[in-house]
Parts: C-alpha cells; structure tokens; sequence
C-alpha cells in the first residue's frame, strides 16, 4: 500500500482504566469469587445455609450458564435464539438417560428387568438400542455436547446461509423449540413422553455431599465457561460478532462470511446450554418436555435482557436474580407470578434496556468523573438493594421480621410479605430520587459516558 | 328413541281443535309427498277417509291375547305409515303400554319427587301429553301391572313395525337416518316398504338411499340374480355402507375370480374405493382450507403490523383469544336476557364486537408500549411477548379456566356435497367468513384513504411525516386494525373448539411461519403462505401423526427459505438496508 | 489521457485481459423500472475511472451489481476474466473487489481501530480469528493509514461518536486498508469540506496505478481533481465517455444536466 506516512506523531494506546474504577472492579471480582467459592461452601459446611438452599442456588447458577450462551449469541452478535432451552434439555435428557439406568444410579426395580420403569407403559420390556451407549458417563457426556452442537450446526448453518436473519431467524427459532417439544413430549421417542425422565440417584439431591460437590461444580464450570467466553468475545472473532450486530451486510462486502460466524457463535450458545442442562437435571432430578417448551426458551432470554447484553457477567447476574424473583414470587404470591412475569419484560424492554449492568456502568461513571456522593448513593442502592435481596433469599437469611404479611384488598394476591414491600419502597423512592435529581443536580458529561460503554444497538433497521 | 320428540313437539304445535281432529279422525295416511312434510300436510289429509280403522283401534288391538291379531295389527300400522305412533310402540316394546280404563296410556321417563320418590308421568298413547286429573297431570308411583306384553312371536316384527314407520317421520335427515338402519337390519321384510317408498317421488338422495339400503338387502338375502343386481346397483351409485358387504362377498367368491358375479363384486368395489378416494381427497381439502383460513386471517394481521411498523407481535394470539372470549361474552348476553328464540343471533353481533374490543385493547397496547419501541424489533417481540402473559392471567382472572358456547343452530350441521361427501357448516362459514374479512381488508387497503396513508407509510415513514401524515395515528390504527383481525379470528374458533385463556398460543407460532414463508409486509404472500402451510398440514396429517406433520412444516418452510430467504413476495428495491 | 474506444477489443466470450471490470448487457430492473440498461462497459485494470450522471442515472446500482448486492435482470459482469454475474458478494469481495458505500457504513459499536483491523486483508475465517492475535507489522499499518486521514487522534473512540466526515475517511481508510484489486467508491466527497476533498483527491491519486478504481461522484471540482476519464450515466444508460473536458462539451451531457 503505497501510502506515505510522515513518522512523526506519537501512536495512542487505548486508554487506560480509571484507578478508581479498577479498583471497584478488582475488589467486585474478589468479593464475588470469594462470595461463591469460599463462604457459600462454608457456611454450609457449617449449617449456617441449607442443603435445599445450595440445591437451589447450584440450579439457578445452570441458568446463569445458559444466559452466559445466550449473551454471547444475543447481547454479541444480535440474534435472538428462542431455542436456547431446547438446547438445554437435549444436554439435561442425556445426562437424564445415564442417571436414569442403574449404572448411573437411576432406581430400577427388578420386576421391571432392572430399565426404567417408563418403557413398561410404551411396552418396552428391554432396554432400546439407542438408550444402551448411555450407560457410560464419558459417552453421555461427549453426546450431551456433540448432540446439540450437531443439531445447532445443521440448523445454524441451512438458517444463516440463506440469510435469515433477526426477527426471522428468532420466529424459526422458536418453531424449532416448539416442534422439539412436541416431539419430546411423544412417547414412541421412548424418552418418558411427557412425564418426562425421574427415579434418578437420591443422594444427588439430598446428601450434603452431593449437593455440595454439584453446586461446586456447576460454579466452577460457570467460571471456567466465563473466563473463556470472556477471552473469545475480546479476541477479534468478538469483534466480528459485534460488527455482524452493527452491520451485517457490511460484513459482506469486506469478504467476511457472516453466517459461518453466525452458526459457530450459535453452536458455541447451544453447546452451553446444553452443558448448563447437564449439570441442571442431577440437581434437579427430573427432566420434563416441559422445560422446553417455547416460554422457558423466551424466559431464558429475559435473564439475559435483565441483566444487560453484551456484557457476560450481567447476564449471570440476570440469571440468578430473575430465577430468584421467580422461586419467591411463585411460593409467596404464586397468583402474581404471570403478572410479574409479564411486567418484567415490558419494562426490561421498555425502562432499563441497559438492564443491571446499566447501573453498573452509570457506578463506574460516577466514580469516573468524581461525582457527588448523592448520586452515587443513587447508583449504588438499587443495585445494592436488590443484590442483598436475592442474597438473604438464597441463602436463606432473610430477617424473620420481614417474611411477615400484611392482608391486602386484592383477590388475586389476598397478602403481601413486608420484604415485597420494603423492596419496592426502596426502589421506587430511589427512582423518584433519581427523577429529581435529573432536574435539579448538576450536569454531567453524557457524552462520554455513552462512550465508554458499548452502545447496544440494534442491528436491523 | 330420540324420535319421539318430533312427534310430542308436532302435536304441541296444533291448536287444541287440530289436536282433537288428529285422535278423532279416522286413519291418518301419511302420503310423503315431496317438501310437504308440514303438520299443514297432515291437516290436508286428515279430513279424506280411505280406511274403516282408526289407529287407536289398531292400538287397542295390541292388547288382544291372539299373536295373529297383534300381528295383523302391526302389519297395518306399518302399512299405514303412522309415524305418530312410533312413541307408543317403543313404549309397548319396553312394556310401558297399559290400558287405564279404556284409554291407552303409556308412562313417560320417571321424575325424582323428594316426598314420594320416583314417579312415572302417565301420557295417553296416541297424543303424548300427559293424562290430566282434576286439572294435573296424572303422576303414578309405579308402573302397573296390567302393563300390554309383547307376544314373543311377534317382538321381530314389532321391531320391523317401528323402524319402517321410523322411514315415515318428516324431515330429511330422521328419514335418511332410518332408510340407512332398515339397509343395516338388513331384513327380507323391509323390501316392501323400502320399495313403496322408491315409487314415491323423493329428493334423489332419499332415492340414492332407499336403493342402496334395497341392494344391501338384496346382496344378503337376495335370489343369485338379484345379488348380481345389487353388487351393480352398489358400485354405481357408491355405496361405502355397501363395501363391507362386498367385501364379505369377494371374499367368498376369490377362488373363482372370473365367475360374473365376482367380475362385478370386484367392479363395484374398485368403483367405490376410486370414489372414497375422491371424497377424501376432497375433504382434507376443504379442511386444509378451513384451517388455512384461520392461520391466514391472524398472519394477515401479523403482516400488517410487522409491515409497518417492523413490530412483532408476540401477543397476536391473545387478541384472537379476545375476540373469542367477546364472543362468550355476548353468547352469555343473550342467553341470560333474550328470549332463546333470539339466541342464535348472538354470534352476528359478536363480529363486529370482537372486531371492535380486541381493536381498541390493541389501540391501548400500542400507545402503552409498542410505541416506545420503535426499531428494536427484537425488543418488540420481548415486550409483547410479556404483554401476551399479562393477557392470558387476566383472562383467567376475568372468565376462569374452560368455557364453551354453544354454536348457532344455523351453523350446526353439514352441507351435503355428493354422496359421502358432507362439509360440516361450520368450517364451511369459517372460510367464507375469512375470504370476506380478507377482501374488506384489501379494500381497505387498496381503496380508502387511510390504506393510502398506511401504504405511504408503510414505504417511508419519514417521507410521510413530511408531508403532513400524522404517522402516530396510522400507527395506532394499522395496530388496532391488526390485532382486530385476529379477534376475528377468535370469534371464529368458539365455532369448533373449546375456550381457554392460553388458546392463542396454539395458532401463534404457525402464523409466524406463515408470515415468515410469505414475506414480510406482502398480503398475498400471507395469504398463499397461509393457505399453502394450512393444507401442508393437513394433507400430511392422514399420513402421519399430528405433531410429525408440525415438524414437517416446519422442515418445508426452512427448506423453502433456502430457496427464498425473504419469503414467497419479496418486497424488491434499492434500499440499502434490508 | 488517451483511451481507445473500448468496443474495439471487447469479445464476447471472455474479456480481454486489459480490462479489470467488463459489463455486457446489463439490465436491472426494480419493479418494472428499468435501473440500468448497459450495453458495453469496461475499466481497465489500474485505471481510475469517474462515474458521473443526474439523480437516479444508476450510478449506485452499477456499484451494486458489480459488487454483488444486485443481480442483473440480463446480461454478464467480469471480473478480471471471471464471470461473476451470479456469485455471491462475499465471494465477489474476497476476488477482491471493495466497496465503499455512498451513506459511510461503518460498525458504529467498535473502535475507529477495530473497524480498521477488520478491513485488513486475510484472516476470513472462523477459527484463524479467535487464537491469533494481530501483529506488529499490521497495527503499524493501521495507525500510519489512520494518521494520514487525521484520525489517529480517536484511534480508541467507538466509530458510532465519528462525524460525518470522520466516518467517510474511515471507511476510505478501510477500503485502503483491504486493498483490493478493484475499489468502488462511492461519493467519497460528499459531506466534505474543502480540504478534506482536497485530501480525499489526493489519497485516490496515490492509489490509481496500482488499483483499479472506480470513483462515482457529484462534486465537478473533485472529479476534475481526479483527472481521469470520465464515464457518464443517464437514465440507466452510458451517455458519454472521455475526458472530463470532452464529456463536459457533449450536447447530451449538458441536456440531461440541465433537463430540456
């Protein structure tokens, strides 16, 4: 390239962190790592925290695996998957195959020929073929993966090549996980139709051990998947994907192949979802068609949106504090549940695009530009508030005085607890604050703020 | 038998006089005239003797101690043709038939009194209404023992006696339904009957029927010659109730394959099976085309919207479920303060309602949110998805879990198309009622000027802005004309299904296929897209099972998109970015 | 400049090695809409050639068929020999055809480098993009391309907060970047000041010789700048062809410039 180039003129390097804001981050990461992989186990170790809560806690961290693939698909290169829990599944049905036989420690009875006990009502008196390589673990762990990356492929690549893309490419999709699920839910595929596959091992959700060893598990694997999603998303491979949610057919005309991103990213997204389905269903002790049916797929979808897309770590925040928000809703106010449900994804969509990771951001701008401490009181408490929430509700620690109700006129939901209503209190008074402060604090530089983040932007006019 | 309330509802009918001159009058013959089958009929004949013997003489005969005497009787009121009695001798085979001092009675099904327990309400034999005392209707406690009993020489053709005055009863469809039971009894002894009514001029179904069940007779009982005939006569007019008994037939004449009568038996079944084919084929189409109206008048909706305004919308199948449950709402409206004469026209009023309420609940949904989120489709599609989830909770809420209306009598039924061949109405209304909502819309869109306001916005919005187009009204309308369309569609489903609040989800993946195989933004390509998955569906259905069949579609449609990444019209230009 | 007449040596089956781009009957049609209607066009390989023309002449469509975002209605593209009428657009860009579009198109959520990184040349698959990182010799590269078009200053900035102006160069600089065999660059001087068109002039100059470039513009001043033979499109159609000097003399430039 025949370009003259003075040499004068210094080389800029990317700019370099705010110390502040480095070390938020630094002492954020250490909190969480020690939050999760030191006191969690020991207060447990100790009694402090059930077994049922760890139980709880190592299954919601599975979404956050899932919402990990989802972000990279979604928040990443833009493509809104609705099949992710389908994915998920067909990782869950095939560790579900191996604990289902005896030699995974499934409960099979000698009057039923030592196979699961579904086969008697589809007539099966010995074990199917297909069924017969799952009782190994390293096969059924090689298939849990091959499987959906398989299937992902195939799907991916018919789908991208012939150029479906966004709300296209979410409505297949979506008739993907609808038509998997029918299937599933058939008994001649001899996977237990719609009752779907149980009697595994009892001890894996019932003995400190087990449960113990699986959370821990399941939180090592969700690191390891994070550092390493972490590593491909800041690797130019990332930057393509970015670039193909930004401007796609740009793409082309750079000589790119869009959709052999597209399906890699996409084969990558159902292949952790598949491994968060395999460390679900032992947890869990029971897979059901159910699981994929085409709303789980969209909820899983609204973790993501929750949490903010295109930063992996918000969608492991989103995971666990929707999934939390469910467990409670749906035991304290299971009427409201739907309501709530559906009010989530209006206003995840409508109010906070940015999701939690909004909040973040807007922190570390604050810290940033050395803001007053009311509006970093402001940044701080929704965040803090809902985080302590979902903590104290996991772990089970949340004060006896709180889990009170007050009677309320409504028929759908005849009691409220007082922590639903502390909750929202604190919320809504700080987004009044907020409201106020907009008008009446001093200006900001918005400019840069939006510079230091990634926009999300949607890439299809 | 369900028979006897036509009788009890006729004679109900008559004034007092008319009743008197119907028990009085000497034999009533019933000559079945063509269309003629009105009480007026009846009337008309009444006033002309031929017979010395009234009925309740013959009635009365029942109860004489000579078989023969019973027997002659009943020949006669089979001859006779006097389906009126067919109540009384239903009651006299169950032995509910009693003489009260000379009158002839009968006890109707018991009612619960809670003081005395069961009690039969005692009905005169030859009118059916109740036997009145001081001024109530007579109840007795039990039934009596002087009850007539049926001589067991005679109970065959008793039987025979109340089926062939079963082929006497007006009305098309109790006819046919006892031409086919004489053919299926399959008695020598009906041939009479079954041939006096042939000489009769008849509608040519009744005619059709009348040969049939006379050649099934035949093929069983029949000279060899007459089998011969039959085995003919079969084939030829395409008999399916006749197959089994040709079947039976070659089966006995397979070792000899050449011989006349198997040649014809043969024959007639390859006629039959040629026409079943045929009859199904065309079946499956017209369900195919029921069912693709359906997907088609959501889709349509769909494709507006998302022609638009780039909106997805994930919550079309709860507006069709709004416009179903307008629908209930008005059906329980009329049942509970209209007289049930006026029932039927509920669902005439029900169109424009659940046009109108799903209409204005998506006019609300956009101002309330889909407005906010304009070039985020992928946000729309979140955002409406939750909307649908706050629908169907509020519908339960509102209407509870299962509820069904019932059809309008007008719609219940079927529509003889040829032998064997029968459209039930109510599909039948399902697609006529989506040709019409899709040609308004296409004249809506094409010929009034908000279609022109929304087409110039549909091509570029801004340029429509500029030139004083309020594009948030168009908007708001196209939105509200969307989701109206699909309450359409939801006051149509009531028709053959039951109502539950999470309804729409079962047709809204299959109308985003649709959508999506038609192109974007593109009516006709809905409506092919729609029509072409609807008969995919139900074409492959015979063949496999109902949910492979899904999958298969879905196959075909991802299949098709290879070949047509943007649908079957897809909207060419030079725009950079689509 | 002196060119042949370039009917002179084109052959129908095959183009002669000469030119770069060949186009032979070429028809779009949008819609009944007749887009473009070429009998005979050819560029010669390094060769700078401008295209010029009113409103809707389709001068973008040119661009789009030969980069393949447009199939023509009828007739055969070339490229360097090959036929590429029906190929793709990734495949039509990795034979090395670039393109720069008319809006600047750019990914406005990755930085001025970023964007710069992904133009340069190689590295279009999958797996060579996720374990090796970039080298020296290629960031050398892009930061001396960014500082001659004065954008090494925002080097880090996301491309979404560049200006107008800003975002054409960056995208010129990664056409530049790319360096394919063939450039098509569309308008690169609208929304410029002065200077910078004088710039953008000046950097296309440095590439003719060495690329095969075809320029579609508006601006007379610019295109005189280029000093190149010019071609001129009207209604879908080459009405002119020469050097800016004679085409600008031709009745039927100045009629369908100035109307009837």
């Amino acid at each position: 390239m025949p370009v003259a180039v003075s040499s004068d003129g210094a080389i800029p390097r990317p700019p370099l962190l705010d110390p502040r804001i480095k070390q938020l981050r630094i002492i954020a990461v250490i909190a969480v790592v020690i939050l999760f992989y030191v006191l969690i186990p020991i207060l447990n170790s100790t009694g402090a925290v059930s077994d049922l809560s760890i139980n709880i806690l190592g299954r919601y961290l599975c979404f956050a695996i899932v919402a990990l693939g989802i972000d990279l698909v979604w928040g990443y290169a833009g493509l809104l998957s609705l099949c992710q829990a389908f994915f998920f599944c067909v990782g869950g049905y095939a560790i579900g195959m191996f604990l289902s036989l005896p030699q995974g420690g499934g409960q099979v009875q000698k009057a039923y020929n030592n196979i699961p006990q579904f086969f008697f009502f589809n007539n099966q008196s010995t074990l199917p073929d297909f069924w017969k390589p799952f009782a190994s673990l390293p096969f059924t762990l090689a298939m849990g993966i091959f499987i959906p990356a398989v299937v992902a492929g195939i799907f991916g690549f018919f789908i991208f090549r012939s150029r479906v893309r966004g709300v296209y490419f979410a409505i297949i999709t979506q008739a993907l996980a609808w038509a998997a699920y029918l299937l599933f839910c058939r008994n001649e595929l001899l996977l237990g139709g719609t009752d779907g596959l149980t009697n595994f091992y009892p001890p894996l959700q019932h003995s400190h051990a087990w449960i113990l060893g699986l959370y821990f598990l399941t939180a090592v694997v969700l690191g390891l998947l994070y550092l390493a999603l972490f590593k491909l998303t800041k690797s130019r491979f990332g930057r393509i994907l970015i670039a193909i949610r930004d401007r796609e057919l740009r793409l082309h005309f750079a000589g790119y192949k869009p959709y052999a991103f597209k399906v890699f990213a996409f084969v990558v997204g159902a292949v952790i979802a598949a491994i968060g389905g395999m460390l679900y269903v032992p947890q869990n002790g029971i897979i059901t068609p159910g699981t994929m049916a085409v709303e789980s797929s969209i909820l899983m979808v609204v973790l993501v949106a929750v949490g903010g897309r295109g930063r992996l770590w918000g969608a492991i925040i989103g995971a666990l504090v929707v999934r939390y928000a469910y467990s409670i809703l749906s035991s304290d106010m299971p009427a409201m549940w739907s309501f709530f449900e559906g009010g989530l994804f209006i206003a995840v969509t409508l109010l906070f695009s940015n999701g939690l990771v909004g909040l973040w951001d807007e922190l570390e701008e604050n810290l940033r530009i050395r803001d007053s401490g009311l509006q970093l009181a402001l940044s701080v408490i929704p965040l803090a508030t809902v985080m302590a929430f979902v903590l104290c509700e996991a772990l089970g620690l949340m004060p006896a005085a709180l889990q009170h109700t007050i009677a309320t006129p409504l028929t759908v939901m005849p009691e409220i607890p007082i922590k639903f209503i502390l909750l929202a209190g604190i919320l809504t008074s700080v987004a009044f604050a907020r409201w106020l402060v907009r008008f009446i604090g001093r200006p900001r530089g918005s400019v840069i703020a939006a510079e230091s983040r990634p926009a999300v932007e949607e890439a299809h006019a | 038998m369900h028979l006897s309330d036509p009788f009890v509802l006729q004679l109900d009918r008559l004034s007092t006089l008319e009743a008197d001159i119907l028990k009085f009058a000497p034999i009533i013959r019933i000559v079945c005239l063509a269309g003629l089958m009105t009480v007026l009929a009846t009337k008309a004949h009444a006033g002309a003797p031929t017979e010395p013997v009234t009925p309740a003489q013959l009635m009365t005969q029942l109860g004489s101690a000579s078989d023969a005497e019973v027997s002659a009787a009943l020949k006669q009121i089979a001859a006779d043709g006097n389906y009126h009695l067919i109540t009384a001798l239903q009651a006299y085979q169950n032995g509910l038939l009693a003489m009260r001092g000379t009158q002839l009675v009968m006890y109707g099904s018991p009612v619960i009194d809670p003081v005395r327990g069961k009690l039969y309400p005692v009905l005169d034999a030859m009118t059916g209404q109740p036997v009145m005392a001081h001024g109530k209707p007579v109840l007795s406690d039990s039934i009596a023992e002087n009850t007539l009993t049926v001589p067991d020489a005679d109970s065959d053709q008793l039987e025979q006696t109340i089926n062939t005055l079963s082929m006497y009863v007006p009305g098309q469809s109790a006819r046919q339904q006892a031409i086919v039971a004489l053919g299926n009894a399959g008695s020598l002894a009906y041939l009479p009957p079954l041939r006096q009514q042939l000489a009769q001029p008849h509608s040519s179904r009744i005619h059709r029927l009348l040969r049939e069940s006379i050649a099934r007779i035949l093929l069983r009982h029949g000279t060899p010659v007459q089998k011969m005939h039959a085995a003919v006569a079969l084939g030829q007019i395409h008999s399916t109730r006749g197959m089994e008994l040709l079947k039976r037939a070659w089966r006995k004449l397979r070792k000899t394959p050449t011989s006349p009568m198997a040649v014809a038996v043969r024959n007639s079944l390859d006629q039959i099976n040629g026409y079943t084919e045929l009859t199904n084929l065309l079946f499956d189409s017209f369900a195919g085309l029921s069912l693709a109206s359906i997907y088609v008048l959501i889709a349509l909706g769909l494709a507006i919207i998302f022609g638009l305004m780039g909106v997805i919308n994930m919550a079309q199948g709860e507006f069709l479920t709004i416009g179903a449950f307008t629908t209930f709402g008005v059906a329980e409206v009329f049942r509970t303060y209209l007289p049930p004469s006026d029932y039927n026209w509920y669902f005439i009023c029900a169109i424009p309602a659940a046009f109108l309420v799903s209409a204005l609940a998506g006019a609300v949904c956009e101002w309330a949110i889909i407005r906010r989120l304009y070039g985020r489709p992928l946000e729309t599609l979140l955002a409406t998805f939750g909307l649908s989830l706050i629908l169907i909770e509020l519908i339960r809420v509102v209407f509870g879990n299962n509820n069904a209306i019932i059809a309008p009598s007008w719609l219940s039924g079927g529509l003889w198309v040829m032998p064997g061949l029968i459209f039930p109405k109510n599909r039948l209304f399902i697609i006529v009622f989506c040709a019409g909502c899709i040609i308004a819309v296409y004249a809506l869109i094409r010929k009034t000027r908000l279609g022109l306001l929304l087409r110039a916005t549909t091509q570029d919005r801004e340029m429509a802005a500029a030139l004083g187009v309020h594009t948030r009204m168009v908007d708001m309308l196209t939105f509200s004309l969307g989701t109206g369309l699909a309450g359409l569609a939801g006051c149509a489903v009531p028709l053959f299904s039951t109502l539950d609040p999470r309804m729409g989800q079962s047709y809204i993946v299959e109308s985003f296929l649709v959508v999506v195989t038609g192109g974007v933004g593109n009516l006709a390509g809905v409506i092919c897209a729609g029509t072409g998955l609807g008969f995919l569906e139900k074409f492959i259905e015979p063949w496999v099972q109902p949910v492979y069949g899904k999958v298969f579609v879905l196959i075909i449609v991802i299949a098709f998109l290879q070949w047509k990444p943007s649908g079957l019209f897809a909207a060419k230009g030079r725009s950079m970015d689509h | 400049m002196i060119h042949a007449p370039m009917d002179s040596s084109a052959s129908v089956v095959g183009t002669p090695p000469a030119y770069a781009v060949f186009l032979e009957d070429v028809t779009v049609d949008f819609d009944g809409f007749r887009a473009l209607d070429i009998y005979r066009f050819g560029v010669f390989h390094n060769e700078l050639r401008v295209v010029i023309g009113p409103n809707g002449a389709g001068k973008t469509t040119l661009c789009d068929v030969i980069s393949g975002k447009t199939h023509p209605s009828g007739g055969r593209v070339f490229f360097k020999g090959m036929d590429i009428t029906h190929r793709r657009d990734t495949d039509i860009a990795a034979l090395g055809v670039g393109r720069k579009f008319q809006t600047p198109t750019i990914f406005p959520s990755l930085t001025v480098y970023e964007n710069m990184d992904l133009a340069l040349p190689g590295r279009r698959r999958v797996f060579q993009n996720i374990f090796r990182h970039e080298s020296q010799e290629d960031t050398e590269k892009i930061y001396a391309i960014l500082r001659r078009v004065r954008l090494l200053d925002v080097a880090h900035c996301l491309a979404g907060t560049l200006s107008h102006g800003q975002r054409q160069w960056l995208e010129i600089s990664m056409l530049m970047a790319a360096g394919p065999e063939l450039l098509l660059v569309d308008e690169p001087a609208a929304g410029l000041t002065d200077a910078q068109t004088a710039l953008t002039a000046e950097l296309l100059l440095e590439l003719k010789g060495h690329h095969t470039i075809i320029v579609i513009e508006h601006d007379m001043e610019f295109v005189r700048r280029l000093n190149s033979r010019v071609t001129v499109l009207n209604e879908g159609q080459v009405l002119a062809d020469g050097p800016m000097d004679q085409v600008q003399q031709d009745p039927k430039v100045i009629e369908a410039y100035l109307g009837r």
